[in-house]
């Protein structure tokens, strides 16, 4: 029985790289479903994956699942086993019940059907080429009847395609397993598989040694038949499917070393087409031609390997198809890639007939230098860095190095259509001499697709071709279609624009015969002024001269690069690439013709005038900014135009003059780059009584001066923490300035930027009973010089009264109205209260604890009570009728978080902000408070309008307006939802304004005179992280708790450019403050630093 | 002991020519009265099996569903209220061929107008009725619930007589009843009353049902009629016939391998409707497949737990009783007659666990809906 064995040698410890990548497909017959196919195929993967997962990478297997058509009818007819047994045991006994009918009779049946199987394979056949022409490796298990299906598809492979192809037949019926002869093949066949009944069937190779070992005798022959007996149950065929696939790895590998080193390089051009049984050719102006790489003639491949190969220049790629074998059957897909540094273009094909296969000059690929770059070494402060600095580098670095960059652009070469490129237009082709006559030869359309690349291309066949006459013209009608990429931006447009008009190209044999051209806006110009010579009557040589001569007049620069301008630059001219070559613009003059051809609207007086009408185009000059009297700025040119010009300008121009040929020159010397750096200046042109106007700009060149600085004052306080900003110089010009020095007696203790910015040292100390200010000299350098030094005077302040610590960490202040005793929200440590009748010495004398964390306070008109916000445990009502002894009166309990409180102007309600909800708390009786209403909003601060209809809110980054009008039903009536954090909120007496502080945004001024529309007024960053904030009684300024920056004090008179005034540096980070009642001090609370006492007077 | 209170027999005449081997359903409608809360019985013609259901109404607990006659509790009603019922049957001619039949039996409820009168005259106070009050009537096999039944005499006295009175069930071996607790036994429905002195209580329906890892099994349908189509009878509609999920809850023991498995029988379902549109429907069962693998195979490698043994084979020892017919058959292997042809790749792994179509942690914790 045994006809052959094959002895696999493998080690299976060698490591085995896997260079190409491995498809491994299981291929099953009629006998298993696809439900089987597919778990055997999972459980096959995990198996192997996991065994050798460096063997197998991540590719997921894949089923090839096959069953025979018109099998049912077999058992059907063949056997009323299935009725006696009952057809719940079909599927998993059917092979049973199959080997118990399995006479001679059955058996070649089986057989027959199982070669004739009716069943289209050409998925799978495509499947297996498709793998194989990416340069990938197929191995099949083939179980049972699927080794007829396999076999089958490795007969339709290509003798090239064959040595990427690897099988193993498990309990193969069919006479062979494909590719065994080579080495690429092998058997898994049990002896007492009663497969091997099958008429020439393949000797088994495995004798069955375990048969009698799991439960099984040989009377349950089918039991030996199934994969998963193969797979699981029998040690010797368990190991041929375990490591077929690990054994042909290292075959296909071994023999196929080239597979492994596909070249990659910094420019890859790569053809690849499906069909084998095509031959195309690649020709490439740029890079070296690889080596077929499998000996599929399926790709052809150019490269170049290093970057730095690279020479700017316009490369031709061009794509040929050199012949055929067999049979091959449309349409032929092929596909031209070009990778470039960063990029990739496709070119995918669909072509339908063979004799269009020669697609000829595909493409273009120009590579321009588009920056020298200097590598510049820069210190980071950890070491030194080196960066690419494109351009016009900084002074302060030093170049040690070039690097070239390139710029790389693909262009389409194909014979194309369009406007942007006209999909799926009509095409026709007429001799010129039958235009008027409408006689048309041929007729096809364009391609569709949505690659700017390869859409709107037409082809020819040859049958068309040959029936040209040598040197005549014909025309070229492009009918309809869409254009998708109307705007030429290279993208293509989410909706396709359709055309409704022709565009039309006069192309002589030559071209199309062996050329490719473009159809577009350009030769539809030249046909509009050409058609009236297409008659029985056409002269060739006047027509080439006429359409070279309008190449001229609508061309200022050579497209196709044979360094002339002439018609074959029309046919040549693509709107994504060569708008700027146009003598006219294309936005002003030739946009509005395309969009008349889309509406399908005559354009000859357009084409007329694009030709021949006289244009004078916007220009730029430039002049420096020390010019002197009838410096000569430039000079104005008006193309097309044969006869006199005369230009004028404004009559009230006072700078600039120009000559009646068109000089521009400077009427006086006032130019001045720190003042004006451009002028725009109107132009008329008189040709032949026709005037044509222009405006010309006049950039003034900046002229290095010296710098110049201005005097300044500057405020600090004695102890001014460390590296803290101070202030700025005023910079009146900056010309270039490297650097700004400080001189004097104390310069050492403060910093300067070139920008002006100046701040304290890390070690500065100050002591305003020792030194009460500093008078400096400051001078700023560019490449020119020093410039004169002015007085910079640093006055120290001491404006800190008075400071005490608390137990705990400050976040909330109230005052009492006399402004003797401040009551302080004071975190863990609850309720402090402060008698602060001497500002210089405040004294703590009485406190109480609050279960949570106190964060705001406000007191009872009456001052009796305190109202505490403190957060978990929510409002506690504390009683401080006697200041010594505060005692808690009542709480309670909010939804939320308690953050901040906000008494009603007749004491009875408080509107509390717990994160989730505004909450609005009857507190007329103290000891019962309750609440009446709230509304569902994120919210953390609240301040109310001044009649008390509108609380104003901020949640997280959210401004809420509310009306609270009926406290039982809050409704949201606007909302700002672009904060940062929004901390502390103030409004406006005329409540037109909220004043936010909004953490790092610093101040924001809020417009809410339209309630409808809320918009930012005015904004201004503070240094710190803006927590709250207080607006003065006149509403000139706003005091800021910014953190760990102290206070800010931001002048609001103009809000739409507020500017911080003065600062005050303090200890700790500030929570809340605080005016006193006269505005002349301001009560801080400062986190862990507890209270200060900061006089503001004068301020 | 049969059961002994106002009780409405209704027998449904079908006067239906049956011929051949036709699958046409001919339905016929009838229009009945009850009066509430007496035990009405609906019958049709003899045939080889039925299903009967209720279509619209109020709710009502359908006694022998899948018997000839079939029975409920006329519910509570203060006018007239419409109950509207279908019954499928299964008739084989002498040819051996067979008919599936349907008739819709539409039952008015008139409300109770007349108290029940007091037949027992021996006593001074004779008692004059029982009601019976049950705390649960919606029981899962091995669970209690408490029975009251309260006497109300002549003089409007009333006393609770739960430990005297006599049980009557209509399948007393459906459940036990031991002093005031009642114990269900098996899942079927119900309808049990109090007897004492010749006075019956009230009937109440009892609807009892299997409930394994919290999920709660559709009665056993009948089998003429769940394999007389493709899809069977799948009276909880969730995409798995009755007769499988009953089996896969009762073969499989953890709710992870009970939920992969109706994973491969609800996909089953959807394949067999339409073989022909199998590339669309496999994704289905290819999910299933990845789903099963992960927890047989994979769940270690991704901190989870393997509860698939090897060796399970979810999908193939289902499949006998999944495919229990020769058009189940038929339309599994145009199934697979319709992917002949095709390359299925497979999956990445980490997609694996997502291919499963319920949520492992709700199955944990018994919540399968």
């Amino acid at each position: 029985m045994k006809k052959s064995l094959l002895v696999f040698l493998l080690s299976i410890f060698s490591v085995i790289s896997l260079q190409a990548k491995a498809d491994i497909y299981l291929a099953t017959g009629v006998l298993t479903g696809k439900k089987d196919t597919d778990a055997a195929r999972v459980q096959l993967e995990i198996a192997l994956r996991k065994s050798s997962p460096e063997i197998y990478g991540s590719e997921p297997f894949k089923s090839a699942y096959n069953t025979t058509s018109g099998f049912w009818d077999f058992i059907e007819a063949g056997s009323q086993l299935f009725a006696q047994n009952g057809w719940s045991m079909y599927w998993n006994s059917f092979i049973d019940l199959t080997n118990r009918a399995l006479t001679q009779h059955y058996r070649n049946y089986f057989e027959n059907v199982s070669k004739n199987h009716g069943i289209d394979l050409s998925l799978q056949k495509e499947n297996y080429k498709a793998s194989i022409n990416a340069g990938n490796q197929v191995i099949v298990i083939a179980h049972s009847q699927g080794n007829y299906f396999t076999n089958e598809a490795y007969d339709s492979l290509s003798e090239c395609q064959k040595k990427s192809f690897y099988m193993l037949g498990v309990a193969n019926p069919a006479s062979e397993v494909s590719g065994m002869d080579e080495g690429r093949g092998a058997l898994a066949t049990l002896d007492n598989d009663p497969i091997t009944y099958v008429p020439s069937s393949m000797s088994p190779n495995v004798i069955n040694d375990e048969r009698f070992i799991i439960g099984g005798t040989d009377l349950e022959l089918m039991k030996f038949h199934e994969f998963n007996y193969y797979r699981t149950q029998n040690s010797v065929t368990k190991s041929k499917i375990d490591t077929f696939a690990e054994y042909a790895i290292q075959h296909f590998n071994g023999s196929n070393p080239d597979v492994s080193a596909p070249i990659h390089g910094a420019v890859d051009i790569k053809l690849s087409w499906a069909s084998p049984d095509i031959l195309m050719e690649l020709s490439s102006e740029l890079g070296t031609k690889a080596d077929a790489t499998t000996g599929c003639s399926t790709l052809e491949h150019y490269y170049v390997e290093n970057k730095e190969d690279i020479v700017p220049g316009i490369y031709a790629v061009d794509v040929s198809h050199i012949g055929t074998m067999g049979d091959p059957k449309p349409p032929y897909n092929v596909s031209l890639n070009i990778h470039t540094p960063g990029a990739v273009s496709v070119f995918d094909f669909n072509i339908t007939s063979l004799d269009m296969l020669n697609l000829g000059h595909v493409a273009d690929i120009n590579i321009t230098e588009e920056k020298i770059a200097e590598i510049t070494a820069v210190n980071t402060g950890v070491g030194y860095t080196t960066i690419k600095c494109y351009g016009v580098c900084g002074n302060s670095t030093t170049p040690s190095g070039t690097y070239k960059d390139y710029l790389y652009s693909i262009q389409s070469k194909l014979k194309q259509a369009m406007l942007g490129p006209l999909s799926e237009a009509g095409i026709t082709l007429t001799q010129a001499e039958d235009f008027e006559n409408s006689l048309s030869f041929y007729e096809s359309s364009t391609s569709g697709g949505s690659s700017i690349l390869t859409s709107g291309v037409f082809y020819f066949t040859q049958d068309a071709l040959s029936i040209l006459e040598d040197d005549s013209f014909y025309v070229l009608s492009v009918n309809g279609g869409n254009d998708i990429d109307a705007n030429d931006d290279g993208v293509v447009d989410a909706t396709s624009t359709p055309n409704l008009g022709s565009i039309h190209g006069v192309v002589d044999e030559k071209t199309l015969q062996n050329e490719n051209f473009k159809v577009n806006i350009l030769t539809e110009v030249a046909f509009q002024l050409t058609k009236e010579l297409m008659t029985d009557e056409l002269n060739a040589t006047i027509l080439q001269e006429k359409l070279d001569d309008i190449a001229t007049r609508l061309l200022k620069e050579d497209v196709n690069y044979d360094t002339k301008i002439d018609y074959k630059d029309i046919l040549a001219w693509q709107p994504i690439h060569d708008k700027a070559k146009l003598l006219k613009p294309y936005d002003e003059f030739y946009e509005p013709v395309v969009q008349k051809i889309y509406k399908d609207e005559d354009i000859y007086e357009e084409a007329y005038d694009l030709a021949y009408k006289p244009h004078l185009k916007i220009t730029m000059f430039n002049v420096d900014e020390n010019a002197t009297i009838d410096t000569n700025i430039g000079k104005l040119e008006l193309s097309l135009v044969n006869g006199k010009v005369s230009y004028s300008l404004d009559e009230d121009n006072d700078l600039f003059d120009i000559t009646v040929d068109g000089n521009i020159s400077l009427k006086r010397e006032a130019l001045n780059y720190e003042g004006v750096t451009s002028y725009t200046v109107s132009i008329d042109a008189e040709v032949d009584g026709e005037h044509y106007s222009t405006e010309v700009r006049i950039l003034v060149n900046n002229i290095l001066e010296l710098p110049v600085l201005k005097e300044v004052d500057i405020s600090i306080n004695e102890n001014i923490a460390p590296l803290s900003k101070i202030g700025k110089i005023p910079i009146l010009s900056s010309d270039g300035i490297g650097e700004i020095v400080l001189e004097g007696e104390g310069s050492e203790l403060f910093n300067i930027d070139k920008y002006g910015t100046m701040s304290v040292v890390q070690n500065a100390s100050f002591d305003y009973n020792i030194k009460k200010g500093y008078s400096l000299k400051a001078y700023a350098v560019n490449q020119l010089g020093e410039s004169a030094k002015v007085s910079i005077n640093i006055l120290l302040i001491n404006r800190i009264l008075g400071v005490i610590d608390t137990s705990g960490s400050a976040y909330g202040v109230s005052l009492s109205s006399d402004g003797m005793t401040a009551f302080i929200a004071d975190g863990k440590s609850g309720l402090q209260i402060v008698d602060i009748s001497n500002p210089e010495t405040p004294v703590i004398i009485g406190s109480v604890d609050t279960p949570d964390f106190a964060i705001k306070v406000v007191l009872s008109l009456n001052e009796e009570i305190a109202f505490v916000a403190d957060q978990f445990s929510g409002l506690q009502i504390i009683d401080i009728s006697d200041t010594k002894n505060p005692f808690i009166l009542s709480s309670i309990y909010t939804k939320g978080l308690a953050l901040d409180l906000v008494l009603s102007l007749d004491g009875t309600k408080l509107f509390l902000a717990n994160v989730s909800n505004l909450e609005i708390i009857d507190v007329s009786s103290p000891l019962t408070p309750f609440t009446i209403g709230s509304v569902s909003t994120e919210v953390r601060r609240v301040c109310l309008s001044s009649d008390e209809t509108k609380a104003f809110t901020l949640g997280f980054g959210e401004l809420h307006i509310i009306d609270i009008s009926n406290p039982i039903a809050l409704v949201e009536i606007a909302s700002f939802d672009n904060l940062d954090s929004g901390n502390g909120v103030a409004i406006s007496k005329d409540e037109t304004k909220i004043f936010i502080a909004d953490g790092s945004a610093g101040l924001q001024i809020i417009d809410i005179s339209n309630l409808n529309s809320l918009t930012v007024a005015g904004t201004i960053d503070t240094p710190g992280y803006a927590r709250k904030i207080v607006l003065s009684r006149d509403e000139s300024k706003v005091f800021i708790a910014d953190g760990k920056s102290g206070v800010q004090v931001i002048d609001i008179i103009n809000p739409v450019f507020p500017v911080i005034i003065y600062s005050v540096d303090l200890l700790g980070d500030v929570n809340d403050i605080i005016l006193s009642k006269d505005e002349t001090k301001l009560y801080v609370v400062d986190g862990d630093a507890g209270l200060q006492i900061i006089d503001i007077t004068g301020l | 002991m049969k059961l002994q209170t106002s009780i409405t027999t209704i027998l449904i005449s079908l006067l239906l020519i049956f011929s051949g081997c036709s699958k046409d359903t001919q339905e016929k409608e009838q229009t009945l009265h009850a009066i509430s809360n007496e035990v009405v019985i609906v019958s049709t013609e003899e045939a080889d099996s039925y299903s009967w259901s209720q279509v619209s109404g109020i709710k009502v607990i359908l006694i022998d569903s899948d018997k000839q006659s079939m029975s409920f509790i006329a519910p509570d009603v203060s006018e007239d209220t419409e109950l509207m019922f279908e019954v499928k049957y299964v008739i084989t001619t002498i040819m051996n061929d067979s008919s599936i039949k349907t008739e819709k039996v539409k039952v008015i409820v008139h409300p109770l107008e007349v108290p029940s009168d007091n037949n027992d005259t021996t006593s001074s106070n004779p008692l004059k009725s029982i009601q019976l009050t049950i705390s649960n009537t919606s029981l899962s096999i091995d669970t209690n619930t408490s029975l009251n039944a309260i006497a109300t005499y002549e003089d409007n006295t009333s006393k609770d007589i739960t430990d005297e009175v006599e049980w009557i069930s209509s399948d007393s071996n459906a459940t036990q009843i031991s002093k005031r607790q009642l114990k269900a036994k098996q899942d079927k429905n119900i309808i049990l009353q109090a007897k004492l002195n010749n006075i019956t209580s009230n009937s109440v329906a009892l609807e009892i049902y299997k409930n394994i890892n919290g999920h709660r099994l559709p009665p056993e349908p009948n089998k003429a009629l769940n394999d007389s189509t493709l899809l069977g009878i799948d009276l909880n509609d969730n995409g798995v016939r009755d007769d499988v999920e009953r089996w896969i809850f009762e073969e499989y023991k953890e709710p992870i391998v009970q939920a992969v498995a109706m994973q491969n029988a609800r996909a089953f379902g959807i394949i067999l409707v339409e073989p022909s549109r199998a590339r669309e429907t496999d994704k289905l069962m290819e999910a299933q497949t990845d789903c099963s693998a992960y927890y047989q195979l994979l769940a270690e490698d991704y901190n989870d737990t393997i509860v698939i043994p090897r060796g399970t084979n979810l999908y193939k020892e289902s499949r006998p009783l999944i495919l229990n017919t020769r058009e189940r058959n038929r339309a599994y292997y145009e199934y697979n007659q319709a992917l002949s042809g095709g390359i299925y790749p497979g999956r990445p792994w980490d997609t694996f666990k997502d291919s499963c179509d319920f949520n492992e942690t709700k199955i944990l914790q018994g919540d399968w809906e």
